[in-house]
Order: C-alpha cells, then structure tokens, then sequence
C-alpha cells in the first residue's frame, strides 16, 4: 500500500515562506494498492494536483477511476474538487461518498459549484464530463477490489458529521482521522476502533498541545493527544495533520521531535511526502 | 497613492517551489493613502494582510471585490480585522439584481461549510452597491468601478488620489470572442458586437493615463480558450499602449505559470510596450509608490 500526500494544512492556503518545506494545500491523501481503484481521502486543495498527475495515467484518456472519501465537508476538505480535472474528462468514474447530515453531500457538494462562486461547468450534471456518482454513507464497510473501507462518526460539529476511516488490503492498515475532538468517552472508543494496530495513523494536531487549552470546543485536537491515541491502540507510526495555518516548518518540526519516543514513530504531514507500507 | 500586492495568483493558491519567488496567493492588493485604506479582493493573500492591519490598528477599512468566484473571496473568512470590535469594513461591489456580496458572503460562511457564521464577527460591516461609472469617495481615495467581460458580475476598478491612478482590470476576456456574464449573451449578433464594443470602451475608461495598470494575464497566447473569461499577456500590451498606461503588471498568474516563465515572459513583452512604459510581472510584497 502506497500513501500519498497532497496536502496536509488545515483552513486556508496562505502561502508562506515560513511553511515551504510542509506546504499549505488543504488536506488530501491517495491510497494506492495492486488490484485496487485510486482511493482518495478527502478533497482539499492537495486534490488538483494530485488530478493533474492522474491525467498522465488513464484518467487522462478517460479510463480511470477514482473513489474520493471526504471526513466532512468544510472547505479545507472540499475546495479542490472543482479543480480536479479528470471530473472534467467523459468516460472517467468518479465516485464521491461522505456524510452530509441533513443537507446531503451531493447537496453540499453541488452548492460548491453555483455559478456566483465558481466557473466550472457543472459535472455533476450527468451531460458533462466524468460519470460523478455521490453517496452518503450508510453502511460499514464498503470493499473496493482489494481495498476494506471501515468508516465512523467521530462525533458531530456544529450540527455536521464527522467521519475517520480505517483502509485496509491483505497487509496493511491506515488509520485516518482528520478532524476530531475527544469531547467524551464515545468519540474516544470510536477513534480507538478506527486506529487499532494501524501501520500508519493520520490524526488530526490542529492545535498545539498549549494552544488547544484556551480551544476546547473548537472541534479540534492537538499532538499529545494523538500520541495518546497511538500508543493506546498500539499503531506504529503517527502522522501529525490539519495543520494550523501559522503553524510554521520549525514549528512542525519541534511537536514531532518532542513526541518522538523509542515505541512509536512521529511525523508531521508534510505535502509531497510518500509513504510505502510492505509486508509486515 | 502606495499599492502592495499580497496575492497574484489566479484560480486557487498555489503551495509550490515553481512560483515561490512571485507568489501562490489568490488575489489581494491594498491601496493607501495618507490614513485611507482600500483593499481590493479578498483572495488568500487577505490572511497576512489582515494581521498587518491589526497590528497597525487600522480602525477603517475600504474593501472593494471584483467578482466572487473563490480565488476572489475565500481569504475573507480568515480576515483578522474581522475580529476586531473596533474595526469598521465596508464592502463594495458593482451591483446587480442576481447576487448580492452580503449574501454571497454569508453563505460562504455558513454549516455545513465553516464553522464561524459572518454575522457572529466583531467588526461592523457595511455593504454597498456601486453602480456602473459611478465615483465613490473612501477618504482621500476615490474610486470607481465599471463592469468587465468574465463570469456572473465582475468588475474593474479605477482608484484615483492626489492626481495618481492605480487600475485593476481583472478577470476579463477583453478582446476575446465571446460574451460573458449573466445577461450578455443575448440579443443579435449586432447587439452581441455592440455590448463586445462598450467593455471594451469601459476597460479603456478604467485604465485611460493611469499610472500602473493592473491586468489579468492568465493565459499564454497558445494556452487561450475563448470560453473561460481570461485574458493574454498580450492584451496587457494593447490595453496598456491604448490607454498610455505607464506601468503595467501582469497579474492572476495561471496555477501552473513559473517565476522562470514569468521572468522570461516580462523579457520578450517588454520589447512591445512603448517607450517609457515599464512592464512587470506583479510579484507578492511588491510596492509601488505613485
């Protein structure tokens, strides 16, 4: 399994020279594994340039298809997806699935798309483009090929859904877990179920382990409690992720060497980065 | 009059070396003037400008938006001045009878989309319609706007102080074929050419002697689709040389346009402007004094 990532920022783009070597895409991770479809973990600004590269393969001739999960649907998980031009391309699948709570993802997605905001042809209409099809997720799991999609409501925010997602082939585990506040015991069992034993957790650190103290409520979490997370369901390495817009690269370097321990392996989610999951 | 550019970059912000040296903010350019403080569009580049107004205790703010299509607006949520009980905003846009900024505003910052709802901000925020030609006093800025050939309702600015002009003309196809924007394409082909004609003339108006010419140079001359609302580099030129422009900056750099390409670019178009012009390629943290 072969975990691409695109963009790792929470919020905003706000381009910096403080944050080059992490970059500010908004957040968006590809799954690749023999004998699976592209498998894409949300749809921030990451995702344009990761469409841009599938264009050379067979999206480009309109042969590809691609599975996006989004965790929810604020901008910094959704803002890409216009700008994904294989949607664009007649012959391509692509197959969005979320939780969009009262509204409906396709709803939300669609609304994404009006005209006063953005000049994309709507390919979500059936006439243009890819073939789109948006699903809001009842039922867990889902197999794609070789890929195991397990997925659960990590609690709800300001009235929207949130969802992690475990990724699994024959051989290996991802854990992902974006945007999560352990406001109670249940979103905490929940996280553990997601994340146990994973070869990789990507876990939400938004906030700094002194900042989330002046920010409980805001829906977010911070390093130490990712560790936390880690350590208890015995996950092998922790990718820190949803960056916070002034969290600098000195700064990002200084949460991951801090929690860094001899059991378990410390990252932050820096763009460009590749991880190759073998066997175990 | 002193412009600085926080944002130059077209479509979405771009985190990449390619174009580390011009910019990957979507666009924002402020205007001061004495204590007036003008801001147009309200791209990612509005981020750090906020926090500099803030620390600078900008209590009045001025902040005009060309259009909403997100490179144009999605730094507004993050705007720090919002949060700031003290600070007046008011915001301007050319005014029509399908889309109002406020609405549009508030809808960007609404569930399921973010968490922190327009009407919760501190600041006092004041909307205001400007109308086709109309000239509108900001302090010692006085502006005005007219309406440009691209998507929905976009408009071009012309700011004046003290006998200095600064001109905003993007996004616009200005010679393309097409007409774009709700209620252009209607009417006879001689309608169709006449309307082609009066953006034209607009632009003009817009940019006429002006002291620096901001204008949309998204596409390269072999990139261009008459279908998406942009302009080329060398429609800069024409509209800089037909107005007597005296500088001219490149702007909305396309996604995917290196600094390298920009640096050769600004090179090969400099032969074409005349002389005593000078061409740039709008880099972020540039300023200019007029």
């Amino acid at each position: 399994m072969k975990i691409s990532l695109w963009g790792a920022r929470g919020d905003v783009s706000v381009v910096r020279p403080q944050t080059r070597q992490y970059g500010v895409n908004t957040l968006c991770v590809q799954i690749e594994c023999d004998g699976a479809d592209t498998l894409i973990l949300d749809g921030g600004i990451g995702l344009h340039w990761l469409g841009n590269t599938l264009l050379a393969e067979s999206f480009g001739s309109g042969k590809g298809t691609a599975h996006i999960f989004f965790s929810h649907t604020n901008w910094s998980h959704i803002q890409g997806v216009p700008f994904f031009v294989p949607l664009l391309i007649p012959g391509n699948s692509i197959y969005l699935y979320g939780r969009g709570g009262s509204y409906g993802t396709q709803k939300i997605l669609c609304d994404q798309m009006s005209p006063a905001y953005c000049p994309v042809p709507n390919f979500f209409d059936n006439a243009i483009g890819a073939e789109v099809k948006v699903s809001d997720l009842t039922e867990s799991p889902i197999r794609l090929k070789s890929l195991l999609v397990e997925y659960a409501e990590i609690g709800q925010f300001h009235g929207s859904p949130r969802l992690g997602y475990r990724i699994s082939d024959e051989a290996n585990t991802i854990a992902y877990i974006p945007a999560i506040e352990y406001s109670d015991d249940a979103v905490r069992t929940v996280a553990h179920t997601l994340a146990n034993d994973a070869d990789l957790l990507i876990h939400d650190a938004y906030y700094s382990d002194e900042e989330y103290q002046t920010q409980q409520g805001r829906g977010h979490s911070c390093p130490r409690q990712a560790l936390e997370v880690a350590q208890s369901t015995s996950a092998k390495r922790l990718l820190l992720f949803n960056h916070h817009p002034e969290r600098t690269d000195q700064a990002l370097e200084d949460a991951a060497s801090t929690l860094n321990s001899t059991t378990i392996q410390v990252e932050c989610g820096r763009q460009g980065s590749v991880y190759e999951l073998g066997e175990r | 009059m002193e412009i600085t550019f926080w944002g130059v970059r077209g479509s979405f912000p771009v985190s990449s070396p390619h174009c580390a040296r011009y910019g990957g903010n979507t666009p924002c350019i402020e205007v001061n003037a004495q204590d007036t403080c003008v801001i147009i569009d309200a791209g990612t580049g509005i981020y750090s400008l906020g926090k500099r107004l803030v620390e600078r205790g900008q209590k009045e703010i001025h902040l005009l938006i060309s259009h909403t299509h997100w490179d144009h607006i999605h730094g507004f949520p993050h705007f720090a001045p919002l949060r700031e009980s003290d600070v007046t905003v008011h915001l301007y846009s050319l005014a029509n009878a399908h889309y109002s900024l406020k609405d549009i505003l508030y809808g960007q910052q609404q569930e399921p989309f973010f968490p922190d709802p327009l009407d919760a901000v501190d600041a006092d925020l004041h909307f205001t319609d400007l109308y086709e030609g109309q000239l509108w006093n900001t302090g010692t800025i006085e502006v005005q706007c007219r309406r440009l050939n691209h998507a929905s309702y976009t408009s071009g600015f012309r700011l004046e102080s003290a006998g200095k002009t600064f001109s905003y003309v993007s996004d616009t196809d200005l010679y393309g074929p097409r007409l774009h924007g709700e209620g252009m394409n209607t009417g006879s082909e001689d309608e169709k050419n006449q309307k082609r004609i009066e953006l034209q003339k607009s632009a003009l108006k817009l940019a006429q002697d002006t002291d620096l010419l901001v204008f949309d140079s998204f596409f390269l001359t072999d990139e261009y689709k008459d279908d998406w609302g942009h302009s080329k580099m060398e429609d800069a030129i024409r509209l800089g040389i037909e107005a007597n422009a005296r500088r001219i900056a490149f702007f909305h750099h396309a996604p995917s346009r290196s600094d390298d390409q920009l640096d050769e670019l600004v090179m090969h178009y400099s032969a074409e402007v005349n002389r005593g012009t000078n061409l740039v390629a709008a880099a972020e943290g540039d300023h200019f004094v007029l």
